[in-house]
This record gives C-alpha cells, structure tokens and sequence, in this order.
C-alpha cells in the first residue's frame, strides 16, 4: 500500500505544540550535528519530512522521537529557528496520545481545561473519600496505603501494558519489523540498562550534569516508591527505613526544584519551551516528594492527628500523579523511550543482516 | 600608395606584459624590419603620456602606420584609432598586436614568451603595409520609434519615447493591449493589482499623441537600417500606411507552452488539471472552481511543466515558482481549510522579496514535494470513489526517497514559456538572430543585453528570455535610454570595415544573399551583380568565405592583409 500524502495531519499535530515544522527547508544541519542519529535513524530532518508530508503511518511506526534525549544542539544551529528539538518533544506527546488506547493521553494534551477538570475530580474524591472515612487519621492512612499498591497494579496492567503492546502492534508489527524471537530476548539487557540508566543522553555535548540530575531523580523515585509502598515508610518504626524514606524524598524535591528552576529560568535550549504539561509533571514530582518528607515530619513530631489535611493534601497529589500524570503523561516516556531504543536495536539488527544476506 | 612609415610601440602594461615579455628586446630587434621608422617601448601606452608619444612622432617622423603591441583590441583599439584622428591621420591605418592576453598572461616561459611577442609584432607589421585610409559613414537618425508587441516592455517603451515627445508607432497583433501581463491578477511577490497598475498605462497610450497605435495589425517586411527604417502596414478597416522610422524595439513577449505531450499530466484528459495561464485568468474572474462548479479540497501545483526538461525547454522559464508561491497564498487566501501541495523540482525563487515569499508561503500550511525532473516525474490518475478526491497523483518523492499518493481535485500546470508562433518571421523582419529556444539573441549578454547585432533594433522582455514584469520593463528603459541617445546626436557612425564587391569578378550568383546574417547585400538584376548596403553591413566575413571567384573583400581585413599576416608569423621561427 502506497502511503498518502495529507497535509491537514499537521492540524493534529499542532494541538500538542508549536513546532517549526513550517520553517524547515530541508538544509539537514540538525540531523548533521545529533550526536545520538545514526545511519538507520536520520533525526530530526526526516521526522520534518514526515510531518510536512502528513505521512501518519511512517511518523506512528517510528522510533526517531524516543531516540532523542533533547540536547537542544540542533535547535541552537538551525538557520531557520524551526527548533527541531521541541518538534522531537511535541512529536513524544503525538506518539503517547497514539499508544494510548483510552485517547486520555490526546485529550490532556491537547485540551488544559480537561485535565485541570481532571485534576479537580480526582482532589474532590479524594476529600470525599476522606468524608465516608469521617477523616479518621488511622484509617486514612490505612487507604492511602492501600491504594498506592491498587493504583499502581491497575495502572500498570489497564493503562501501559495495553498501550506497550499497542506500541509494539504500530512499530513492530505495522513497521514490518522481522527479526527473530532470540533477537527479544537479546535486547532485553538493554532495555532494562537504558530505562534504569538513560545512558544516551551522556552522547550529547555538555549533557553529564543533567543526566546525572535525572539519573538521581529516577533512582531516587523508585526508591521513594519502593520505601513507601513495600516498607510502608509512613507506618514504620525501623530507623533506617526513616531515614532512608527522608533521604530518597528531600533529594528528589531538591534535584526536581533544581528542574523547575531551570524552566522559569529558561537558560538551556531544554527548558525554553514549556508546555502545561511539562510544568505539571516536574511541579507535581516536586509536591508529591516535598508533601512526604513533611507528612514523615508530622508523623515523627506526633502533628499529625491534628494536621490531618496535610497528609489529604499529600494524598490528592499522590492520586492525580498516578490516576493521571503516570499513566496519560510525560511520565510514560521511562517506558516507551526504553522500548523504543531496544525494538529500535532490534530493528537495526533485522537490517543489517537483510542488507547482509542481499 | 605613399610609401609607409610605420611607427612601433611596445608596450610594458605595468607588470603584466614586461614580467613575461622582454619588450625591450622587441622593441629593438623590430627596429630592423622593412618600413619601421620609429620603435619603442613604454610602461602604458593607454596612458595620455603614451597617447601623446603617438601623436608627436606622427608629426615629427611623418608617421603613416602606427602599429600597438599591447593588449586585445577589443579594450582599446578605439583608444588609439581616436590617438590617430587627433593626429590627423586616418584611424584605420592602425593595428595592434595583442601580447598580453596571446602572450605574457597564457606562456611561463620568458624567452618562449618573447620570441612570440617578436612574431606577433612583425606579423602586425607586414600586415599593417596594406591598410589603406577608410571612410566612416555617418546616417540621420529619423526621430521616429517602431515597436512591435504592446505588452507590458512595449507599453513602457512606448510611454518613455512619447514622454521625451519623440514619435512611436507601435504594432499589436492582437485586438487589445496589455499582453499576456492583462490576463495576470496580481503580481509577485508584492500581491498586489496588476490590473490597477496595468490600466492607466494602457489609458496614457491612448490619450498620448506621439502614439499610432495599430491594433489587429502584423508587420510583414522592414526595409532600410539603422536611423532609415521603413515598413507598409495594413492596420484592420484601413487603408495601406508607410511608416519611417530609424529605430526598433521588438517586445513579441512568449507565449505558454501547451502541455499536452506530457502525458503523465493528463491535460485535456482530465478536465480539472488546468494550465498556470488557465487558473490565473480563473483568480481574475474571482471564481476557483472545479469544472463541475464545485470547490476544490485539495489542489496540487505542479512546477517545471515543459521547462528545463530536455525533451521540451532544456531553459528555466525563471518566474514560475515565485508565481507556484503566489498561487499558494491566493488559494491559502481563498480556501483556509483547503489542502495545498507544492510539487517543486528545485525551488528558484531569484528576484528581491521573492525567498521571503518562499517563507511567508511556507507557514501557511503549504506542503513542499520534490520530484526528480530529469528521470521520475510525476503522475495523475483518476482516483477511486473512497479515495475522496477526484485524482491521485503519483510521486517519487525526492527528498524522503519515498513513493507516495497525493491527492488532488484541481492541478495547476505551472507551464513553460515559449517563444511565440510568429517568433521566427519577426526575427527574419527585423534581421535579429534567434538562438536555439527561439529566444533573440542580444549583441553582448552581459554588456549590451537589450541591443543585437543589428543597429538599431533592440529586444526587450520575455521575448529575449523569460522574464518578470521588472525585468522587463528595466529592459524597455533601457533600450529607450539608448534610442534617445541616438536620437539626441542625431546621426550614427557606421564602421569602414565592410565588404565590397569587386563588380569586374562577381558573376551573379547570388550566394553572399543567401548567407548574409544582416540582409545586406541585394541584386543589381540590370547589372548582374550583388550590391552591399555598407549601413547594414558588420563586416563579419561570411560573404567572403562563401564567394567562389573571390569577387568580395572586407575593408581593413583584405586577404592581402591577412596573407602578409600569416605569412610572417608562419617564417617566425
């Protein structure tokens, strides 16, 4: 099937941000100075091509836009400021809405009223919820508790595993991918390295500072997950747990007001375009650790019984991060940037070895 | 014939002869050949100190031939034949040895270099033995202007003649003026009016006195030359008219080209792929439509239609892009919504303002595609009923090297121009040169781009190559600026160096007639021989290869001369 040229997917496009898509005239520096594009995988040029063109099925079935870390190089030199870095990120965003298959990801994108409409809903059940448990403190927290594991259990098995699969279906299956079973299994060290680490991003220039920023982030997140959810941090009485929650908390508020610094600042190519989305994601990262560390504080100072609205309010943003921002956000590209890379591998392996056998 | 005394300057030119050539060693060693009563050298001959050297050995030595080892004749043989006249000495009694651009600029090697030198000089010499003193003919310039074609270079040149309130007679085929410029809604990359701009011009044509406009009228032969033209013409509902004129400006303009042998392109196949000329006068009308009546959802523009394709125009038809552009955004204009493709082969928007057109099109949802002109262009088909639209048009897209389907309910053609139907009568008319795309060939392509080789007669806008409305009307006043000038003096000097015939040895053949590149040479049917018109002569020898009995020679460039010549640069040894 001959692919048809469409000049109005561009309008779709559009309502994740505004790329320089119109100003691109094809010179290629952008795709000459990435340091992260290789001989199968022209970035950002191509991808230009693809969204001037309107061609949906090669833009869904790529995996160009995962591969980019966002240095901001190719932005900085591009004669025409059509900021090829952002149109990387605007085409992330187009790419989730795509994978998703509730269309939540498209709605909140494209449509700010909806998700603060969203984000209003959830703090009102969560208050709610509070009421049927006449804000006793035990209780409450006994929930927040519990639905911190149901919360990520149905997200992870109702939201990003569908949309994992149905990522696979676009670039896998619709891409024309073929490569052995062993090939998977190959890549598998590599997608748990690249999800855990981001190595790539030390391939751009001047980039070891934020990889590392990040790199802390995510351990630091994971950890904060794992100390809350399976060493029940704010029920424990075991010092290190204490100290180890308080730690992986206070160090990713700091790293993450360091992120949201940096976007009121705009000082790095990253951080000069900042879409509603993107502020909510490291804000709410921000809050979410920031209101823990405090609920611990309370819970060690014996303030909590008579605070409980701070523990409601740690429990609304806990809520509207893994209701909304983890499974319909920026959140998800942990996972599909890692996936991206390792079908991306697998994909590159299946080509050189069709090159090989012609 | 007095005898010659023939005096020899070499000249240094700075560094630039003397680095390479030992002039000072040719100067003395032609010393010794037959005739030669002065020699010298000297570091710029062009110089007033040169010039007047010249000028006081011609008195002092009784000086006759004056021979100028210097530089190519073509920078400054009128230099020193204007030395010789204020030496009241003939100026045709002059020759120059070019040493520079022959010699020191193209040898390495000093002693090579020199003995060449010593060659061209002597030959200079033997040749200049045989010049003889030449008469200059001097003509009266009639006032009067012809134009041929009133689109818009014609309208201009017409307006600047008859505001210097000289007479224009000026020649229209068809029933109105304004040319192919009449039909175009609005300019680029400005948008604006053509019509506004257009329709005073026209209306100042009429109302102007010095103006004979002769409307639904064709030239069919000019007699006469430079300052002395003549034609009879027969305007429509009225009688026979004889026209004098002493200059021409031939504007025939192009026309577009029809491009039904491209058959990829379906045109007159498909009733929606239209013509650039066709969709421009659909803008004018202020209605774009499908043939049906209906609005187009998605319009294609196709570039390069016939043009820089070898098969139909190998030449760029230079304003089509910008026009592809302005389309886009009078249909971007016209159709918010309306998908817009650009099919481009390489985008050439030249001319100020015309890249920012580029751009300011660029964001507005226009969507560029490039496809290979030489080897893979595009093509339309009918499109199925699900397709939603009424074609498809196939294309190799160049840059993503895909294949891909582009759908269509209108193509606009963007056409090549052409040289008109009657392109090669009005060059036969106005003896102009056409070259191999039927456009008229200028006398210098880069010095003199309005005039040809014919004096007199100059070619202004498209018809001398595809151009835009500036393009051409600079081209009108610029031709206007020279025919003034010559009208301003009054007369115009023809050059001495013509043929003649030897009317004892010419046996009415006829041959010389057919060759003559000027239309200068007729019949004496009484006498039996050719007769050259010395005003439209050039010079150009073509007669005088083709002669059999040798009955015709150039003045200045006799075979004599040209014999005594080769001779002594084939005995240098």
């Amino acid at each position: 099937m001959i692919e048809r040229v469409d000049a109005t997917l561009v309008n779709e496009i559009e309502k994740f941000g505004k790329g320089g898509w119109n100003d691109c005239f094809h010179c290629g520096k952008c795709t000459a100075i990435c340091p992260l594009t290789e001989q199968e995988f022209l970035f950002p040029r191509k991808s230009y091509n693809d969204i001037q063109m309107g061609l949906k099925d090669t833009l869904v079935s790529s995996f160009e836009p995962w591969l980019c870390y966002y240095c901001g190089d190719c932005s900085k030199k591009c004669p025409r400021n059509a900021n090829p870095g952002e149109t990387m990120m605007i085409l992330r965003r187009y790419l989730i809405s795509v994978y998703d298959w509730t269309g939540l990801a498209g709605l909140f994108y494209s449509s700010l009223p909806a998700l603060i409409f969203a984000l209003i809903l959830v703090a009102i059940s969560i208050i709610g919820i509070g009421f049927i448990k006449q804000f006793n403190t035990e209780s409450i927290m006994d929930f927040g508790h519990h639905f911190e594991k149901f919360a990520i259990l149905g997200v992870a098995s109702l939201i990003l595993f569908p949309n994992i699969i149905r990522m696979f279906w676009y670039t896998v299956i619709k891409g024309k991918i073929k490569a052995p079973f062993y090939a998977y299994i190959k890549g598998i060290w590599d997608l748990i390295l690249h999800m855990f680490t981001q190595k790539n991003t030390l391939k751009c220039e001047d980039n070891t500072f934020r990889w590392f920023e990040h790199f802390i982030i995510v351990i630091g997140y994971l950890l904060l997950l794992f100390t809350t959810i399976f060493l029940n941090w704010f029920s424990t009485e075991n010092a290190f747990i204490i100290w180890l929650g308080y730690i992986v908390a206070g160090v990713i508020f700091i790293f993450t007001f360091d992120f949201v610094l940096g976007r009121i600042k705009k000082n790095k190519e990253i951080n000069k375009f900042s879409h509603p989305t993107d502020w909510m994601f490291v804000i709410w990262l921000f809050l979410l650790a920031l209101t823990a560390f405090i609920v611990r504080v309370f819970i060690d100072t014996d303030l909590i019984n008579n605070n409980l609205w701070l523990y409601i309010v740690h429990l609304i943003i806990l809520a509207q991060w893994a209701i909304l921002i983890v499974p319909f956000g920026k959140w998800t590209h942990f996972l599909y940037r890692s996936f991206a890379i390792y079908f991306a591998q697998i994909k590159k392996s299946a080509l050189i070895k069709n090159i090989a056998a012609n | 014939m007095e005898k010659p005394r023939i005096g020899v300057y070499v000249c240094w030119c700075g560094t630039n002869i003397a680095k390479m050539v030992d002039v000072e060693a040719v100067a003395e060693e032609i010393k010794n050949v037959p005739n030669v009563v002065v020699s010298r050298n000297y570091k710029y001959m062009c110089s007033d100190p040169g010039q007047d050297m010249i000028i006081n050995d011609i008195k002092e030595f009784k000086l006759n031939r004056i021979v100028v080892s210097a530089c190519s004749p073509r920078i400054h043989e009128i230099t020193f034949r204007k030395t010789l006249k204020k030496a009241e000495l003939n100026p045709y009694l002059f020759q120059m040895a070019n040493i520079r651009e022959h010699d020191s600029w193209v040898h390495t090697d000093r002693a090579e270099a020199t003995k060449k030198a010593k060659a061209l000089v002597t030959a200079a010499i033997n040749r200049i033995n045989y010049h003889e003193p030449l008469k200059e003919l001097s003509v009266d310039i009639n006032p009067a202007t012809l134009i041929i074609g009133g689109g818009i270079s014609g309208i201009t040149a017409a307006l600047e003649i008859a505001d210097a309130d000289k007479k224009v007679y000026m020649i229209e085929k068809s029933n109105k003026l304004g040319g192919y410029t009449a039909d175009i809604d609005l300019t680029y990359p400005h948008l604006s009016s053509v019509q506004q701009m257009l329709g005073p011009m026209i209306e100042r044509m009429k109302k102007n006195k010095n103006i004979d406009l002769f409307l639904e009228t064709e030239i069919k032969e000019i007699t006469g030359y430079i300052g002395n033209f003549e034609t009879i013409i027969t305007p429509k509902n009225d009688n026979e008219t004889k026209l004098s004129f002493g200059n021409i400006v031939v504007s025939i303009g192009l026309r577009s080209w029809d491009p039904s042998p491209l058959e990829n392109y379906g045109y007159g196949k498909f009733p929606d792929v239209i013509t650039s000329v066709e969709f421009e006068k659909m803008l004018l009308s202020g209605n774009i439509a499908k043939k049906d009546g209906s609005i187009p959802k998605n319009i294609a523009i196709i570039h390069c239609v016939g043009s820089r394709n070898k098969n139909y125009h190998e030449y760029c038809s230079r304003t089509c892009c910008t026009v592809a552009l302005k389309y886009a955004n009078q249909l971007r204009s016209a159709f918010p919504n309306a998908s817009i493709y650009e099919l481009f082969a390489d985008m050439r928007t030249m001319s100020k303002g015309c890249e920012e057109l580029y751009t300011i099109t660029s964001r507005k949802k226009v969507v560029f595609m490039m496809f290979d002109q030489e080897n893979d262009l595009p093509g339309i088909r009918k499109a199925n009923i699900n397709d939603n639209c009424e074609m498809i048009i196939e294309l190799n897209e160049k840059r993503s090297r895909k294949f891909v389907e582009v759908p269509a309910d209108m193509v606009i053609l963007m056409v090549a121009m052409e040289g008109r139907e009657m392109v090669k009568e009005v060059a036969q008319i106005t003896g102009v040169s056409l070259d191999g795309n039927k456009l008229f060939i200028e006398k210098h392509p880069k010095l003199d781009p309005v005039a040809t080789t014919t004096s007199g007669v100059y070619t202004v806008g498209s018809c001398q190559g595809p151009k835009s409305i500036p393009d051409s009307v600079s081209q009108a006043r610029a031709a206007v600026a020279r025919i003034l000038g010559t009208i301003a003096r009054g007369t115009a000097q023809v050059a001495g160096t013509t043929a003649h015939i030897n009317i004892n040895i010419c046996c009415g053949c006829q041959m010389c007639i057919s060759v003559c590149p000027y239309s200068a040479i007729s019949f004496d049917a009484e006498k039996n021989v050719s007769v050259i018109n010395e005003i439209l002569c050039q010079g150009c020898g073509t007669c005088v290869a083709l002669c059999r009995p040798n009955a015709i020679d150039i003045w200045g460039c006799s075979n004599r001369q040209m014999t005594a010549e080769l001779t002594a640069l084939l005995l240098s040894d």
